[in-house]
């Protein structure tokens, strides 16, 4: 179970996100959504300890890791996969993936199979370099890095913005074996509804900074929509 | 031809200790991007260590090189947890507060070790010389020239080919995914500071027994160190080596057509040119991020 409970994050002095709760049962999905600059980003970033302050409490499995630094978080669980990707250019698919291992409480070095078998692009280009990659192929290589830091929760920030339709439809299908067979716990940042009504469990509307609604995906309401995210 | 071979190891043996002082700054500025002008002291400490450990507990020059590494890595070490680390992200901070560091060292030095220059014995195994291919070489010249490519070895497998390297490159690279995938980043930096740190220490005790060992002799070696890791680009292990090479054989191509300070004058000279140029330096990894 991941939790926040009344979380207030700042940037500076300014509080991005404003007495934000939520909760999300362990193997469930769910979106975070709202339109651009409402702070889903930022969401996420607090999760991993990326934000200037946070004040509140951020719980994951009982536990409250606000105290813990970015790098300690990753070793309980949670893997990130960013807007932008954050893959290292200079490093190889290879590299960029066995990076993901060094988040591993176990200390394992080896890469899932499971990785290879949704990516199997990456398993054939392993030593190219990521800087050189397309942005489809990129995303992949961020979320196989997620995977191999074999995660509890997968944080995807916008995973199939700006990326060419066929891979789009793959990262769809990905997300939901990883949420429905592996029983992976998957928090969402996501524009398109008709997928996040498709694959989620529940939603966080998020406007200007706080929860606008919360709840089972049944209740996102072309309403709620309407409301808090056409521009 | 004796005359070239002869100025062709000049120029090496000038490169070689170029690269020694060199390669720690390098690995500093290159992956942390802290400008550490304390350098040139690092090498000052490692060369008055060597002094000390030579003259007050009679220790062999070998032994000498290895403690020394470790003792001026911990100084190094200290400098990071104390200063450095409240500064990154902040390069002209960084250069202050490392200046005085630099200041403070020397003086430091000067108060307890005195002023008066202080001399290291060069072991006895190496001080005649070697005939090679006609020529004789200075055999701890050949020493040194052997030293810094084991060192240059050293680090570019520890950078290249070990999980703490590839730590560290990932921390370069992109510092917060770094460590949203475990890596506790300001330990990477703080060991990296202190590998930097030993690697001056390590050239200031091997310079010592052929160059004066002074409170200030930092300050020369900080600025030929930063010439070096300038041209040859940073980041780049390989652009500090092609760098040191050029620079030590141009160096010692011009102080034997005319004098060591024109030579030194022009080579300073002709790298302000390159650098209005080429900014970056001669080798620039071009990457996509």
């Amino acid at each position: 179970m991941l939790e926040m409970t009344d979380v207030t994050s700042y940037y500076g002095s300014s509080p991005v996100l404003q007495n934000i709760s939520f909760s999300i049962p362990d193997g469930a999905l769910l979106s975070i959504l709202g339109r651009n600059g409402v702070g889903k980003s930022t969401l996420m970033r607090t999760i991993m300890g990326l934000t200037d302050r946070v004040t509140g409490i951020i719980g994951l499995g009982g536990r409250d890791i606000r105290p813990e630094p970015t790098h300690r978080r990753a070793g309980l669980g949670i893997a990130y996969v960013p807007q932008g990707r954050g893959i290292i250019g200079r490093f190889t698919i290879r590299e960029n993936i066995l990076m993901g291992t060094f988040a591993r409480p176990d200390g394992k070095r080896d890469i899932p199979p499971l990785v290879f078998e949704l990516f199997p692009y990456l398993r054939d280009n392993l030593n190219r370099r990521g800087g050189d990659l397309s942005g489809g192929q990129q995303q992949q290589l961020a979320i196989a890095r997620a995977l191999a830091a074999d995660p509890k929760v997968l944080l995807l920030d916008e995973p199939t913005e700006g990326i060419q339709p066929n891979i789009v439809e793959q990262i769809e299908r990905v997300i939901t074996t990883l949420n429905r067979e592996h029983g992976m716990t998957v928090l969402l940042v996501e524009q398109n509804v008709r997928f996040a009504r498709r694959a989620s469990d529940g939603f966080l509307m998020l406007d200007k900074g706080r929860v606008a609604a919360h709840g089972g995906i049944n209740a996102l309401t072309d309403d709620l929509v309407q409301r808090h995210m056409t521009v | 031809m004796d005359i070239v071979l002869g100025q062709l190891f000049t120029g090496l043996s000038i490169g070689s200790i170029l690269l020694l002082v060199a390669l720690g700054l390098a690995i500093i500025y290159g992956s942390m991007g802290v400008i550490n002008l304390a350098h040139g002291e690092f090498v000052m400490l490692g060369a008055y260590s060597t002094w000390l450990l030579q003259s007050a507990f009679g220790l062999p020059f070998l032994a000498c090189l290895v403690l020394v590494f470790f003792m001026v890595a911990f100084a190094g070490w200290v400098v990071e947890r104390g200063v450095v680390r409240f500064l990154y992200y902040r390069p002209l901070d960084t250069i202050l507060a490392t200046w005085g560091i630099g200041i403070i060292l020397q003086q430091a030095v000067r108060l307890s070790a005195g002023a008066e220059l202080r001399y290291v014995q060069t072991p006895e195994a190496l001080a005649g010389s070697i005939d090679l291919l006609g020529i004789a070489i200075p055999s701890y010249r050949l020493f040194i020239l052997a030293v810094t490519a084991g060192l240059l070895l050293l680090t570019w497998f520890l950078v290249q080919h070990t999980e703490f390297g590839m730590k560290l490159r990932a921390v370069t690279q992109n510092r917060e995914m770094a460590s949203c995938y475990g890596i506790n980043s300001s330990r990477v930096f703080s060991l990296t500071f202190a590998f930097g740190s030993g690697l001056a220490g390590l050239a200031g005790a091997l310079v010592a027994p052929i160059k004066s060992v002074a409170p200030d002799m930092g300050t020369n070696f900080v600025v030929d160190a930063f010439m070096v890791v300038v041209v040859g680009g940073v980041g780049s292990l390989l652009g500090t080596v092609a760098s040191s090479g050029i620079l030590g054989g141009s160096t010692a191509g011009l102080a034997f057509l005319l004098n060591d300070t024109l030579a030194k004058a022009l080579v300073f000279l002709a790298v302000v040119v390159l650098i209005r140029f080429r900014p970056r330096g001669l080798f620039v990894d071009r990457v996509r991020r």
